[in-house]
């Protein structure tokens, strides 16, 4: 029993680590894209929705990264519900691990659990059947 | 006489068969030392079948969950960009791989179909990029 937390808490101390290099390399991401390359990309689309006239798993993306920088929670849910899904999940873990750690507040860092990555799955697949059927049948764009 | 009160309120909530209970009710009045080893030999397989689950949790591998993570990170950067979304996908595949020569687990899996998804994306749209992008406009040539 204590060698299976000591295992647990040897994960979470690994995820943790690679959740700060997941944080900086996607935040030095995100600033490049949305401050350098987004700007340059005069009117640019999706290849597949300019050529096939269906959106692709991460159509929305860009639209929800830049809601929810700005505060429009709703609208980021609207667009890829796998950006807010992705803030709560990770952003709660990484919040509670560092709290844990710093001893604040009598907080239990979350732990990991295989649904969490499998829920991810199921909204990136989910979102893209949800969102094309809206497209095609309803006519419903993003 | 408290602790056999004690044993019996924990006969009734073992979910054993319904007919073992009145038996072992009438041997207790007979031999009541019986009854408490009829007792653990019943709670012992129950404690050895829950062993392994939490087992299982803990062959969970960080290299299963990043590539798995590259993986979902590659199907969806894959079609909007397709070098990035392969770039991702050739790591969640070693990930993925270094992942399983340690312990096979179903997330490692999950990260090398999503990889290879990403990776074939990714490709697809390099190549329809490359090849639609005369008729496009000037922005997707200048892109790629």
């Amino acid at each position: 029993m204590q060698t299976t937390t000591k295992k647990q808490r040897s994960l979470e101390d690994q995820l943790y680590i690679a959740g700060w290099f997941f944080l900086l390399a996607g935040s030095i991401g995100i600033f490049v894209y949305l401050h350098i390359i987004l700007p340059r990309l005069n009117g640019y689309t999706c290849v597949v929705y300019r050529l096939f006239g269906i959106y692709c798993p991460g159509c929305g993306g860009t639209r929800a990264v830049s809601a929810l920088l700005t505060g429009h929670f709703g609208q980021a849910l609207w667009y890829h519900p796998l950006v807010p899904y992705t803030v709560v999940i990770f952003g709660g873990f990484m919040l509670s691990q560092t709290l844990a750690r710093l001893h604040i507040g009598r907080i239990r860092g979350w732990c990991f659990h295989e649904w969490h990555l499998y829920g991810a799955v199921v909204i990136m697949i989910g979102n893209f059947i949800f969102k094309n059927i809206l497209l095609l049948v309803f006519h419903i764009t993003l | 006489m408290d602790g056999q009160n004690f044993e019996n309120e924990n006969n009734v909530t073992v979910d054993t068969t319904a007919t073992e209970v009145p038996v072992q009710e009438t041997s207790a009045a007979e031999q009541p030392v019986n009854n408490y080893q009829d007792y653990t030999a019943n709670v012992q397989p129950q404690m050895a079948a829950a062993a392994p689950q939490q087992t299982e949790n803990t062959d969970t591998n960080v290299l299963a969950i990043v590539s798995l993570v590259l993986g979902i990170l590659s199907i969806v950067l894959g079609c909007c960009t397709g070098w990035i979304g392969a770039l991702f996908g050739i790591g969640g595949i070693i990930c993925a791989v270094f992942a399983n020569k340690q312990s096979e687990s179903g997330l490692a899996k999950a990260g090398l179909i999503c990889s290879i998804v990403g990776i074939v994306l990714g490709i697809i749209v390099m190549i329809l990029a490359a090849v639609f992008s005369v008729a496009f406009m000037s922005d997707l040539a200048n892109y790629y």
